[in-house]
Formats: structure tokens, C-alpha cells, sequence
């Protein structure tokens, strides 16, 4: 029953509709507005494309990073003094600002430098290296300012190098150098004149030397050697210990040169005398290898 | 570019009959003219593409719109100046008992409207309906069964008001 009374309400009330006699012109209406919106909305999303395209290229690019082969930083505080560098000693460390060009010291080239450099802004160096030119970018964040550095590999070079700050790189600059305390490796060519060496003989060996003419039994003697980290070198005379050599950053006198101090006792006790001709054994005790020489006596 | 020919004399002619089925599921003359428009410019676009003959196609187009599209534009309440006469319960006739089923319709949920409009009004199959809602036949059997249900319900209600009166 429920059916036929739906078939009949529904057919009497689809009765009483009239139809829209514009509805072919309504319909184009529509189908103007649709089009419309999706122009618009193509044109939205070009627009939301291109301000992205935009915001994109205004990002930072990737971080900026210290170049290979040179050591961890940071290398000054916030202040501009230079930090403690673990492995290194600094040196020639000076501050300026401006176009003026500068002159920069470096230490002999036995051993690879690196030049460090704190700018208050963005920027970068030109440093002049005996007729060559090199850029130190400074572009690494640490705390209020940035750091940069370039390494400069050992061997032959100028004594120093002239720095200029680039066009365009305001602001206050500190550079300084770092050099490492020991050399990775030593050759015979880096010793020249070394009493006793352990390329041949990684375990030691026999010195017959000359004691310095100031020696008399009031004073110290000193033992200059190159070495690589960790060597332990243990002098005796006649049998005796005569001093220990350490090679490790407290022993360190300049980079790459480590110095051991024979006491005034010691000297009493052996009974050493200035210009005095003595052997001395010479026994490797630490790091098992043949990079290190005993190199003077003072 | 789609071949439309053919498109406006198609809703030149189909276009009273449509407009019937549209105010049947909406149950409202200005909401049935914006579903039909809306559906009719649906399938402008896609006119080119239509295999066959396209009534079929624009009755799916309609009834989809109304079963989703037309949830999202005209579910909310709509707000009115003049709050809806209340008839004289005393007063029943074959009328009112028909006021009383048209509202019950209205109150079915869309999917069940749309079957109900389909199958008893349109005369559709249970597979033409299904075919034209994008259901299965079962759904359309469930759908019908439950909508029918309720109706009587209502259909009941009325006429027992109408009898104690």
C-alpha cells in the first residue's frame, strides 16, 4: 500500500514543478563560473608555486664547513682571544678592520700551518703566499661571529703571507696560526745533522757526543728530538739514567720539538763536564716505531 | 577540444523532467534548480566522454551530487522569518495524510530519499538504481526496505493522530 502511495504523492508532486525556460543560458552560466574558478584556482596555485620557488631560493644553503685538514673548532672565543686548539699551538694572532692590507708571520714550514680567522660578518680573506693567491672563507656560525681557516701544507714556502679582507667583507678580523705539535711523519730529510735517529733502528741505539762547552756540575743540560706522538725515549750513560724523553704535548718546546731537561743532580752525579766526549745509549720505550731523532744537546 | 554538440538540445528537452526528479530528492523548488545546474554542468564538461546515450549519465551526475556534494553545501539549517503554520489535527483528509508522507520523506536520510525517488518515481530497476547511485543492489534492497519502514511508520503516525482527533 505504502508503495502505491509514494508512486502516486510523488507523481502529484513532480506535477506541480515548472521549468526554468533559461535553463540552457543558465547552465552555460555555470559552466563560465566553473571555468572561472578554475582559472583562478590554476592561477592561485602558480602564484603559491612561485612565492614557494621564492622562499626556497631565500633559504640558506647548506651550513658552511671547515675545509679538510684542518683541526676542529672553534678556534676564539666570543671576546676574539684565541682558545686553546687540542694537538696545536697558535701563534701571530693580530686584529684589524678595513681595506689596508696586512702582513701575517708564519712559523717554518717543517710542519703544515693553518690559518684561522674570527670576522664579525659573512666574508673572506685574500691572502698573498709568495706571489700566489689563496681565499679563506670565514662563513662557519660560532656564537656571536664566524670562523674560517685554510690549511697550508708543509714544505717550502714564504715566511708569511699578506692578508687583505675581500670587497664586501666588513667588519672586524682576527687571524693567527695554527701549527700541529707533532708532525704525522718525520724523514731523514726533516732531520739533517741528527745524532742518532730511529729510521734504521726503531728500538734505539748509541750516540757518541760532545757535552756542551757551558756544562760544568752547577747546571742543566738540555735534549732537543723530533719526534712523532707517544714516542718514550730513555737516555743512560755509562749504564745510568741520564733523562727521559716524552713525547707529549706538556713536553713540547715548539711544534715538532720536544725537549727534555737533564737536573743539575743528574749532571753532579755522572760527573759531566763541558766539552766532555760521553756515549749514550739511547732506548725507545713507548710508541713502537722508527719516527723520531735526537737532534742536539744544549 | 570535446564535442558538446548536442548538449543544449538534450537539456532543452530533458530538462522539466530532471527538474521533477531534482525537487523530488531535495523537496524544494530553489535547492532542486541549483542540484539540476549543478549536475548539468558537471556533465557539460564531460560531455565529449558520455558513451551512449547520456540521460543515464546525467541522472548518476544528479543523484551523486545530491547524495554528497549536496550534503556539504545544503545540510545546515536554513533560517526563515515565519515560523511554519501548524495545522488542525482535527481536521485529517487524504491531503493530510499526504503532507504527513511527503514530510516523512523529508526526513529519510539522502541515500534513502534517492532510492525511494529512484525506484517510485523514476521506475528504475533495483539495478538501474544501484547503477545510477554507485551502489550495490543489495544496498539498494536494505536501503528501500528501511526507507519504506519509516515511512509507514510516520504514514501510521499520522493517520492514528488524525483518528483520535
Amino acid at each position: 500500500v505504502i508503495e502505491n502511495e509514494l508512486r502516486e504523492l510523488l507523481a502529484a508532486r513532480a506535477d506541480v514543478v515548472v521549468d526554468n525556460p533559461e535553463r540552457v543560458r543558465e547552465v552555460r552560466s555555470r559552466v563560465g563560473a566553473i571555468r572561472r574558478r578554475r582559472v583562478a584556482g590554476t592561477a592561485l596555485a602558480l602564484v603559491v608555486l612561485a612565492l614557494a620557488g621564492l622562499t626556497m631560493t631565500r633559504l640558506p644553503g647548506p651550513p658552511a664547513t671547515l675545509p679538510a685538514g684542518v683541526p676542529a673548532g672553534p678556534y676564539f672565543d666570543d671576546d676574539g682571544t684565541a682558545r686553546a686548539v687540542p694537538g696545536y699551538r697558535g701563534s701571530g694572532y693580530f686584529t684589524f678592520a678595513g681595506a689596508a692590507r696586512w702582513s701575517l708571520s708564519l712559523p717554518e714550514p717543517a710542519l703544515p700551518r693553518v690559518i684561522v680567522a674570527r670576522c664579525e660578518h659573512r666574508g673572506d680573506l685574500e691572502l698573498g703566499l709568495g706571489g700566489g693567491q689563496r681565499r679563506l672563507s670565514c662563513r662557519v656560525p660560532v656564537g656571536d661571529h664566524y670562523e674560517g681557516a685554510l690549511p697550508l701544507p708543509a714544505g717550502p714556502g714564504p715566511g708569511s703571507a699578506e692578508v687583505a679582507v675581500r670587497p664586501g667583507s666588513g667588519g672586524g678580523w682576527t687571524v693567527g696560526v695554527l701549527q700541529p705539535l707533532f708532525p704525522d711523519r718525520i724523514t731523514p730529510a726533516n732531520v739533517p745533522g741528527a745524532l742518532i735517529a730511529g729510521f734504521g733502528s726503531p728500538g734505539g741505539g748509541r750516540m757518541t757526543v760532545t757535552l756542551p762547552s757551558t756544562l760544568d756540575t752547577a747546571t742543566t743540560m738540555v735534549v732537543n728530538a723530533v719526534c712523532v706522538r707517544d714516542v718514550r725515549l730513555e737516555l743512560t750513560l755509562r749504564g745510568r739514567p741520564l733523562v727521559e724523553i716524552s713525547c707529549d704535548n706538556a713536553h713540547v718546546s715548539s711544534p715538532g720539538v720536544v725537549t727534555a731537561q737533564v737536573s743539575a743532580g743528574t749532571v753532579r752525579t755522572l760527573g759531566l763536564r763541558g766539552l766532555q766526549r760521553v756515549t749514550i745509549d739511547v732506548r725507545s720505550v713507548g710508541r713502537s716505531t722508527g719516527q723520531w731523532a735526537i737532534i742536539g744537546l744544549g | 577540444m570535446a564535442d558538446r554538440s548536442g548538449f543544449d538540445e538534450f537539456v532543452a528537452t530533458r530538462s522539466p523532467a530532471l527538474l521533477r526528479t531534482a525537487y523530488l530528492l531535495t523537496g524544494d523548488h530553489g535547492l532542486a534548480e541549483d542540484l539540476l545546474q549543478t549536475a548539468l554542468a558537471k556533465c557539460w564538461f564531460a560531455w565529449g566522454r558520455i558513451d551512449g546515450p547520456p540521460e543515464p549519465y546525467v541522472r548518476r551526475a544528479l543523484a551523486t551530487t545530491y547524495a554528497t556534494w549536496w550534503r556539504r553545501r545544503w545540510r545546515g539549517e536554513r533560517p526563515t522569518g515565519e515560523l511554519p503554520d501548524r495545522g488542525d489535527q482535527a481536521a485529517t483528509s487524504p491531503i493530510d495524510d499526504r503532507d504527513a508522507l511527503w514530510r516523512a520523506l523529508g526526513a529519510l536520510p539522502r541515500r534513502q530519499r534517492a532510492v525511494v525517488v529512484l525506484r517510485y518515481y523514476e521506475d528504475l530497476s533495483e539495478a538501474e538504481t544501484a547503477a545510477a547511485l554507485g551502489i550495490s543492489t543489495g544496498t539498494v534492497k536494505s536501503q528501500s526496505a528501511k526507507a519504506l519502514a519509516a515511512l509507514r511508520r510516520d504514514a501510521d503516525l499520522a493517520r492514528t493522530i488524525g483518528g483520535e482527533q
